[in-house]
């Protein structure tokens, strides 16, 4: 208890939610104190020069920024034809581009209920006052008008600043295509992630992102894709086999996963752009686990050609290959850092319970990230500061096991825990615009019952993007 | 024994906050590192501007003139002449506020800086951080633009780098540029605070900004950055 | 006087035997005179012959999972299905068979009765029981001599049990030096798909390893992982999970 030294460590009052515990107390008497006050005072001084610790506070701090959600209103688009097809593709097109704006985790929403009654269809038409003032109280609003004709649909987007009176467009789009309802869904991706990235400073929306992940099929395991929110799932390999860990090229033109043949799992590759499967070197081993570096160029994966699992680099073509860990038990689950490709997050087992480790790309600067407990399935975040993986802390035999999803801030080792009596989640896999994780989950356990779910990257807006049969998420890289 | 105890106490200090190998002990929420806006409200209004009342009437009589084609970028002059018996769009931030009663002493922040055009305000934690853009008819246009410039630089001042003790109370001014895909750069203290660690706070909350978002128009705007921390 | 009458008597029974047979197989041929042709024309059906079909989907699983049956018929009163008893004349029908089995519907209508068929193939993760023969030795044989090996949770260490076992694989192996093997290993169902087929691969090796310091040549050891994909057992409890972390020992042909 140094004042002093309190004063200087901790400048922001104590509503931050960090709770510590303070595990060495030393006992001091008085005289002491005052003692050795003076000196720590120089050596704490030495410490705030060199350590990272303010800045890391600071980083914490829930309320250091002003930024808050921004108020969006999104109207019900004006049909302007009386083509009968009009009605139901706009409904399909309205749900979607509100749900994809609700979704991106940068907005406050205005409900449907307190919207106006009006339906503008063009700048013309909008009175922005009555967006701005309550119960609406929008700070921006979306509105157009949506319309088939022939059989092609015509839509006109706009985003109106409902604050800036003199000068409220900020965007004004059209879009068509055939009409059918998958391209009004498409569509409506489109405009809701030309708002994102105009709103929130430059970062990509997620409307149109991809999901691949494993269906199981009777007694195999097959690569199945779906958009980010669930809709449009459907099979891509047919291999009569269990497949597992799908994980989609950054330009999203090859899928990797590991398959099981005759001789064990071996790594294969599709071609979403040929259709089919495409060559990978078969190598011995059982071969797990296939992750892309950020520039395409590169697979890490778990290859046991040694005899023990280790983390080997191959081209994409599985030619090339060079084994870059040499621990003894199980390597597994490589994953790049996305923004820099020059290290690499994994699992080892080298400790006996397998942990969450860090390195760089030749295997050099091995860092251990978990203290313990069974840790599995990392993805990297793609502004590279943070991990998500899941977590058993209390791992142990005869114990059911309670393995949740956390998120591990890479600089400092903290974590924060995004689930919690759920059941047993596993295969976090975060959005590219690192506003979003989806994972697997099972509420009783059982294999056969795990379904694919999606949060924030707080934990939450947690829902369900399939039913059960669905395991192993991989979102795509944009 | 001091040495000792000094030793103890240091480890204990680097243990802080440092791993999560205090089983437990630490859980820190890092709502705001990530990605995601933290739910604290923006202030409406920028800080001496008044609540916002409506005039309707003034309101309506805008609403004839300004087609806001997008296309009309030479325009604008025209334009602010109606508006200008009712808002003066210097020193009030037009996006806060509908109604326009216009005293142009309202410099935001109570400085008396020149000529703060299209301006946003927003309070932070422990202060009050605001931006305005040197070209008039940017900020106007594209005032949610500037807003989000305020955004990100706010978002990114860690007011514990700042030594309270020489900070508090005080003010310091950054300038910087923006290019045409929104990547900052070129940042340098207009006006000391007189704190070497505000200002520098203030310079390494622009420096972590990667970028804004393409520039709406333009090859390239000037932005001035205030930071105000606020006496605890 | 006595054997006279005896031989008589014995005469008059055989004749009145025969006479009887001859009566009766008289009567017979007279009763079976008469002429099936003479009897009128069969009468024409007066409803068309019943139809069935059915199928499974899928038509091969894993123990313990489900396959739905589908059946459709036409023109049937009475529909039953062996193991199910009487259904309906359309319907489906979710059954977890534990081995292969062969769905025999019957379909009984006005016009005759019908039969359909389907196999469903159940695959147990254990290796066949019925012994068959081969250069390799039997497969009884085999398993009684190398046995499989279980490891404690998480790890891929040879108990000691374990290595006593594999002693006595080797021994096998070496007096039958035309078996290869091959060895999967595995892992029960707690943890993580991607970890456990990698454990499950240390497990394989481990006990290849074990057998190749004894002396068997590493060429007739092939070693796959299957982790937790392929299950013995599904309860959730400590002696299933034992069961499930293994390394197995299968001739490989």
């Amino acid at each position: 208890m140094i004042p002093s030294a309190t004063a200087t460590r901790h400048p922001i009052e104590p509503n931050l939610r960090l709770t510590y515990n303070r595990m060495h107390r030393p006992n001091r008497t008085t005289s002491l104190r005052h003692a050795y006050f003076g000196f720590l005072g120089v050596l704490l001084l030495l410490l705030a020069a060199a350590s990272t610790l303010l800045a890391q506070e600071g980083f914490k701090t829930e309320t250091s920024s002003g930024v808050s959600n921004i108020r969006i209103a999104v109207a019900d688009f004006k049909p302007t034809s009386a083509d009968p097809q009009t009605a139901s593709f706009k409904q399909t097109f309205d749900s979607t581009l509100f749900a994809d704006l609700a979704n991106a985790g940068i907005f406050d929403i205005v409900s449907k209920s307190l919207l106006p009654q009006s339906t503008p269809g063009a700048p013309a038409e909008i009175k922005i006052q009555e967006w701005a003032n309550a119960p609406t109280s929008a700070a921006m609003v979306a509105f157009g008008s949506f319309n088939v004709q022939g059989n092609k649909i015509i839509c006109n987007g706009f985003l109106f600043d409902a604050k800036n009176l003199q000068y409220p467009q900020i965007l004004a789009k059209q879009y068509d295509g055939d009409a059918t309802d998958d391209m009004a869904r498409q569509i409506a991706h489109r405009f809701a992630d030309e708002i994102i990235f105009r709103l929130s400073g430059g970062s990509q929306g997620i409307a149109e992102s991809k999901i691949f992940y494993v269906k199981l099929t009777g007694a195999d395991k097959e690569i199945w894709q779906m958009d980010y929110d669930g809709a449009n799932q459907h099979a891509i390999t047919h291999l009569g086999t269990v497949s597992l860990s799908p994980r989609i090229s950054p330009d999203n033109s090859r899928l990797a996963f590991s398959s099981l043949g005759r001789e064990g799992f071996q790594i294969r590759m599709y071609s979403l752009v040929l259709n089919r499967m495409v060559n990978f070197t078969a190598t011995g081993g059982t071969n797990l686990s296939p992750a892309w570096s950020p520039n395409g160029k590169d697979i890490a994966y778990s290859s046991s050609r040694t005899g023990d699992p280790e983390i080997w680099i191959s081209d994409a073509n599985g030619g090339a290959s060079r084994r870059i860990t040499s621990f003894r038990g199980p390597d597994v689950s490589p994953v790049f850092n996305p923004r820099t490709g020059s290290q690499i997050a994994w699992i080892s087992g080298r400790t006996n319970l397998p942990q969450l480790y860090v390195m760089d790309i030749d295997g050099a600067n091995v860092q251990r990230m978990t203290d313990g407990g069974y840790a599995t399935s990392p993805s990297w975040s793609p502004n590279g500061q943070f991990l998500t993986f899941a977590w058993d802390r209390k791992y142990g035999p005869g114990a059911p096991g309670g393995q949740d999803i956390y998120v591990m801030e890479i600089a400092t080792k903290r974590w924060i825990q995004l689930t919690h009596d759920g059941g047993r989640c596993d295969f976090p896999s975060w959005s590219p615009d690192g506003r979003h994780i989806v994972y697997a989950n099972s509420p009783d356990g059982k294999a056969t019952h795990m379904k694919i779910m999606t949060m924030l990257a707080d934990g939450t807006q947690k829902h369900e993007l399939t039913g059960a049969g669905a395991d192993m998420p991989n979102w795509s890289w944009k | 024994m001091i040495l000792g105890w000094a030793f103890l106490f240091h480890t204990s200090g680097h243990n802080w906050g440092e791993n999560a190998s205090n089983a437990g002990a630490i859980q820190a929420t890092m709502v705001s590192s990530l990605p995601l806006p933290p739910t604290q409200r923006t202030l409406d209004t920028g800080v001496l501007t008044s609540e916002a009342p409506s005039p309707a009437p003034i309101v309506t009589k805008e609403r004839t003139e300004p087609p806001p084609a997008p296309n009309e970028v030479a325009i604008p002059e025209k334009i602010t002449k109606p508006i200008k018996t009712a808002d003066k769009p210097t020193p009030a931030p037009p996006k806060h506020i509908q109604p326009v009663t216009p005293p142009p002493t309202k410099a935001v922040t109570g400085e008396t800086a020149g000529v703060r055009i299209a301006q946003s305000t927003l309070e932070v934690k422990n202060g009050t951080a605001s931006v305005s853009v040197e070209d008039r008819t940017f900020g106007q246009r594209f005032a949610y633009y500037v807003n989000i410039v305020n955004s990100k630089v706010a978002q990114n001042w860690y007011t514990a780098e700042a030594d309270p003790r020489t900070s508090l109370g005080k003010s310091t001014t950054i300038i910087f540029d923006i290019n045409r895909e929104g990547v900052p750069s070129n940042a340098r203290v207009e006006t000391p605070s007189g704190s070497p660690t505000l200002d520098t706070s203030a310079m390494r909350a622009v420096q972590r900004v990667d970028g804004f978002g393409p520039l709406p128009q333009g090859d390239h705007i000037t932005v001035e950055y205030t930071f105000h921390l606020h006496p605890q | 006087m006595n054997a006279m009458q005896a031989r008589i008597r014995k005469t008059l029974v055989i004749t009145a035997t025969l006479i009887s047979i001859g009566a009766v197989t008289g009567c017979h041929k007279k009763a079976s005179g008469i002429n099936p042709n003479a009897l009128g024309p069969e009468p024409a059906p007066t409803a068309a012959a019943p139809t069935a079909t059915i199928t499974a989907d899928p038509l091969s699983i894993d123990l313990g999972q489900s396959v739905i049956l589908n059946w459709r018929t036409q023109n049937a009163t009475s529909v039953t299905i062996d193991g199910i008893g009487d259904v309906n004349t359309n319907g489906t029908q979710t059954v977890a068979p534990s081995t292969s089995t062969n769905f025999h519907l019957t379909a009984k209508g006005d016009g005759g009765t019908t039969e359909a068929n389907v196999r469903v193939t159940v695959r147990v993760p254990v290796a066949p029981a019925a012994p068959t023969e081969s250069d390799m030795g039997s497969e009884a044989a085999f398993h009684q001599n190398v046995q499989d090996v279980f490891f404690d949770y998480d790890s891929f260490d040879l108990r000691p049990d374990a290595t006593a076992a594999a002693s006595k694989a080797a021994a096998y192996l070496t007096a039958h030096p035309a078996i290869r093997v091959v060895i999967g290993g595995y892992c029960d169902d707690r943890g993580s798909a991607e970890y456990n087929l990698a454990l499950g691969e240390n497990r394989a090796n481990a006990a290849r390893t074990a057998l190749v310091s004894a002396g068997i040549p590493a060429s007739r050891l092939r070693v796959i992982s299957y982790g937790k994909e392929k299950q013995f057992c599904s309860e959730e409890n400590e002696s299933c999970w034992q069961q499930n972390r293994r390394a197995q020992f299968s001739l490989d042909r």
